[in-house]
């Protein structure tokens, strides 16, 4: 027990220099992205001209003359608090927008989550246990075609079928609720198919491994086998890419969004990047790069987990 | 119940070609004697005892037929070989270290054979406790709750064959139970062999190259070179007396006898030999061993694969 809660303090620690890494770069992107704001306070007027006096002064009153260091510790202070700064555009707060945005993000992320998990594992189990057989083969043909389809593909099709065709589903936007079911679909389908291979190809490694002529020695059955000893072996590829393509969703899918016309945060960011809004831009690396971090040491744990010889450490 | 072997043949498909790793080999193991199945690593001995309890992987092509009693092993179904394996023979498979699943507590790795065998939670856990007492641990607790990883190659020996005997099977194939161990945990493993053998009135195969072990344990010996059987004798004649050419090389390599390394290697499985397989090393040679491959040819009470007896 102390040797797991040793290395799950280990994780944490090393995580926070990797945070600090990425303030820094979110306040290296504002410094580089927003010229010199004493000037272009000065300059609201076009038809005046400010002296370098005026411009130096004003300058120094804002704090940029100050060392780097102090004004990083003046911004990381107001971040702290929650103020990520305003919009050059419409001057709205930074953080309340992305806050405001971010449910839809989520929510999409989460139901994309558990369609990657639930089809992904069971994919890749039942590939397994049919190992050779019709399923598996008809299997790993299709996810190869759905995994070489790109998303937005995949969603103009399903808005044609499902939309146009059937009208079943709505095009676009977050209501009702079935809205967000094809956005999921694009987002996380071709995922679930490489989870459910990479699965499969991991747990037919553990298969091979000697414990498994051990546990087959007893008199277990396939099933048995892969359900008690070496699913759990196998687990970890699959949680670490799930991770990463987890990660990568909370920072909302910009394509997906768009096409769905659901405002979330990859639309916020786009907006950001298209109107070269600094501040926007600035404060969303920061919170995908935290987003990202945490879910990086979230798999970590469970790795650890999942295989007490990360945790306990290899004591022969 | 004895075990009976006929004509067993198996061959592995490989990209390099086919290995024939088990080559028409005839044998009986009889209940009321501990085989030893001896011969240098890749003879075979492995895949032997492997295709008993029918758990080669599927790359593997068997012919021939394996009497359990009157059973016939190759022709039963998946099913039927599950009820078999550790109820009737048991493994206590080869590199104990990798030979226990890494995530799990060896206690359940344990119980898991009593629940198989159809126990309830508490029993199952009781039962552990008694049997790891019983193989010399004396904090079963403890061990009970670590992992394989966190006990010694000795220990996880044990715990191995604490699996194999759970079920009180009639049979037990050991493969390399001393394999990497040093001489003390080689006694070891050798006196809880000698217990489980009295205590468990179970018959025992015993796959190993440590000749000093065969010599100590085994009543019956059977000597394999490249899939196949050179020669079958008491465990007294092999050691005393032996006859095949191959036999004679290896007591004559033991330590206490001078330690005289066999010249040469067995060849490869994928480009086997004309005649006798062991005719590239044997100082014997003649004629008829390039073209003729000998046949088994009983001797007094055992029986050799040698033109030299016919
Ligand atoms: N699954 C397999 N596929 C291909 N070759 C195999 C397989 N299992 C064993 N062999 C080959 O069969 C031969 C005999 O192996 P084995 O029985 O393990 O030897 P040993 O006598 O050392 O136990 C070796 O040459 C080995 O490479
Ligand atoms: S048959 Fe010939 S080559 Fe083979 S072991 Fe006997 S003497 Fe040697
Ligand atoms: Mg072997």
């Amino acid at each position: 027990m102390n040797d797991t809660l040793r290395y799950i303090m280990t994780k944490i620690f090393l995580a926070i220099p990797i945070l600090i890494g990425i303030t820094l770069l979110a306040f290296g992107l504002g410094l580089i992205a927003r010229g010199d704001p004493a000037l272009a306070r000065l300059t609201v007027d076009p038809d005046y001209i400010p002296t370098e006096e005026e411009v130096q002064a004003l300058r120094e009153e804002m704090g940029l003359t100050d060392p780097i260091f102090i004004q990083y510790g003046r911004w990381i202070s107001g971040v702290v608090k929650g103020d990520l700064g305003e919009s050059y555009l419409d001057d709205k707060p930074v953080l309340s927008e992305m806050l405001r945005l971010l449910p839809n993000t989520l929510l999409l992320s989460f139901m994309s989550l558990t369609l990657i998990v639930v089809l992904g594992l069971l994919g890749g189990i039942l590939l397994v246990v049919f190992q050779d057989r019709l399923f598996d083969v008809i299997g790993r043909i299709l996810s190869i075609f759905i995994m070489s389809v790109p998303g937005f593909c995949l969603a103009y099709f399903m808005i044609w079928v499902f939309a146009q065709k059937l009208k079943l589903l709505p095009t676009s936007g977050t209501e009702p609720m079935t809205a967000f079911i094809m956005p999921c679909l694009a987002l996380a389908l071709s995922s679930a198919c490489l989870v459910a291979r990479l699965l499969r190809s991991s747990i037919l490694g553990e298969l091979v491994q000697d414990y498994a002529l051990t546990a087959r020695a007893k008199g277990l059955r396939k099933s048995q086998l892969v359900f008690r000893h070496t699913l759990r072996n196998a687990l970890t590829p699959s949680v670490t890419h799930i991770a990463n393509v987890f990660g990568g969703f909370l920072g909302g899918s910009m394509i997906t969004e768009s096409i769905f016309s659901i405002p979330g945060i990859g639309t916020y960011a786009l907006t950001a990047i298209n109107n070269r809004d600094y501040t926007a831009i600035q404060g969303y690396v920061l919170f995908t790069g935290f987003a990202f971090v945490l879910v990086c040491l979230l798999s970590d744990l469970i790795c650890s987990y999942l295989n007490p010889q990360i945790r306990l450490g290899r004591r022969v | 119940m004895d075990i009976r072997v006929e004509d067993l043949y198996v061959r592995f498909a490989t990209l390099s070609g086919d290995i024939e790793a088990v080559n028409h080999v005839d044998l009986t193991f009889s209940q009321d004697q501990i085989t030893g199945l001896i011969g240098e690593s890749g003879s075979g001995k492995s895949v032997l005892g492997l295709t008993i309890m029918g758990l080669l992987q599927s790359n593997a092509t068997v012919e021939g037929r394996i009497f359990l009693g009157e059973r016939e092993l190759i022709s039963l179904s998946e099913k039927d070989l599950c009820a078999i394996r550790g109820r009737e023979i048991a493994l206590v498979a080869q590199n104990p270290a990798t030979s226990l699943n890494p995530s799990q507590k060896v206690g359940r790795q344990i119980e898991e054979v009593f629940r198989l065998a159809g126990e309830g939670k508490v029993d199952s856990t009781r039962r552990t406790h008694e049997l790891l007492e019983r193989m010399g641990f004396s904090d079963s607790e403890r061990v009970m709750h670590s992992y394989p990883f966190e006990l010694s190659g000795g220990m996880c020996q044990r715990i191995l064959t604490a699996i194999a005997v759970a079920a009180h099977p009639r049979w037990i194939i050991a493969d390399e139970p001393t394999k990497g161990l040093d001489a003390v945990v080689r006694n070891q493993v050798y006196d809880t062999f000698c217990m489980v053998k009295e205590q468990y009135n179970v018959s025992l195969i015993v796959i190993t190259h440590d000749l000093l072990l065969a010599r100590k344990f085994c009543d019956q010996i059977v000597v394999l070179y490249s899939g196949r059987v050179l020669e079958i004798n008491t465990a007294q004649a092999i050691f005393n007396n032996p006859r095949h050419p191959y036999t004679q090389g290896l007591i004559a390599s033991l330590p206490h006898l001078g330690m005289r390394p066999m010249p040469g290697f067995s060849a490869a499985f994928t480009d086997q030999p004309s005649g006798c397989v062991f005719h590239p090393r044997c100082p014997y040679i003649d004629e008829d061993c390039r073209k003729i491959e000998p046949k088994l040819i009983p001797v007094e009470e055992g029986s050799v694969r040698c033109h030299r007896y016919s």
